[in-house]
């Protein structure tokens, strides 16, 4: 019978923009979230609304602050560890493997 | 109010089918204001408005303060933390594999739990009846 449908192999070819994310499930990934912020983690399950379940997630949040006395922006980023999370799709910006840092 | 076709639909086609498997359970709800409710799910419904029990909402000034109901609305959510001891794919068959309503339909399956305790409460009673009676005959 067919498999459970997060469980699908990902077809040989690439048919819509969903199938990119097919193609990372189970592999870790990078989500660009509204509001400045950013998750990295594994991803277990994805749907049609860019819902996501992501696993071992770290989720990290810019804030700008911009000094008095010299007008110059100070960027500061919040860190957090979460097991396992469902984010509702309409906060999500893009979907990517992990970058890399420094290339 | 029966679950109608377009709620079936959407239960069984999108990832809502793992918060209806979270039914009843104890988790946390982050909001888009940067608040969090922790409490008891109550119900899902397609739209992702849940209700939920026994909160805990925190302000982002980190103040607490506990409801006994709430109701967070669909677009509001951000993030649902899932706990640790749901099988994520044992839950999610369990909702996109059923055939019968109790598990897509709330009000369904707390009256299914109702009508059930109310027939294991008249058992009990008339079992103990039956006892009396034969203690009585005994006695006799």
């Amino acid at each position: 019978m067919a498999d459970d449908q997060e469980q699908q192999v990902p077809a040989q070819t690439v048919e819509e923009p969903l199938d990119l994310i097919l193609l990372s499930l189970d592999e870790r990934i990078y989500v660009k979230m509204k509001n400045d912020r950013e998750l990295r983690g594994r991803l277990h399950a994805f749907d049609q609304h860019l819902n996501i379940v992501i696993g071992d997630v770290e989720e990290t949040v810019t804030t700008v602050e911009i000094d008095e006395e010299t007008y110059e922006e100070i960027y500061k980023s919040t860190k957090r560890n979460i097991p396992m999370l469902f984010v509702r799709g309409d906060g999500v910006i893009l979907v990517s493997p992990p970058m890399r840092t420094g290339t | 109010m029966a679950t109608s076709q377009r709620e079936k639909f959407i239960f069984k086609n999108t990832l809502l089918c793992l918060l209806k498997a979270l039914e009843r359970k104890r988790t946390t709800v982050e909001l888009r204001n940067e608040t969090s409710v922790s409490g008891t799910i109550d119900a899902v419904d397609f739209q992702m408005n849940i209700s939920m029990t026994n909160v805990v909402f925190k302000a982002p000034n980190n103040k607490s303060e506990r409801f006994t109901d709430f109701f967070v609305q669909g677009f509001m959510i951000r993030f649902v933390h899932i706990p640790d001891f749901i099988n994520i794919k044992k839950a999610i068959e369990g909702v996109v594999y059923c055939n019968d309503r109790s598990r897509l339909d709330t009000k369904f399956q707390r009256n299914k739990m109702n009508v059930n305790a109310k027939k294991m409460e008249r058992r009990r009673k008339f079992q103990e009846k039956e006892d009396q009676k034969l203690s009585s005959l005994e006695e006799n």
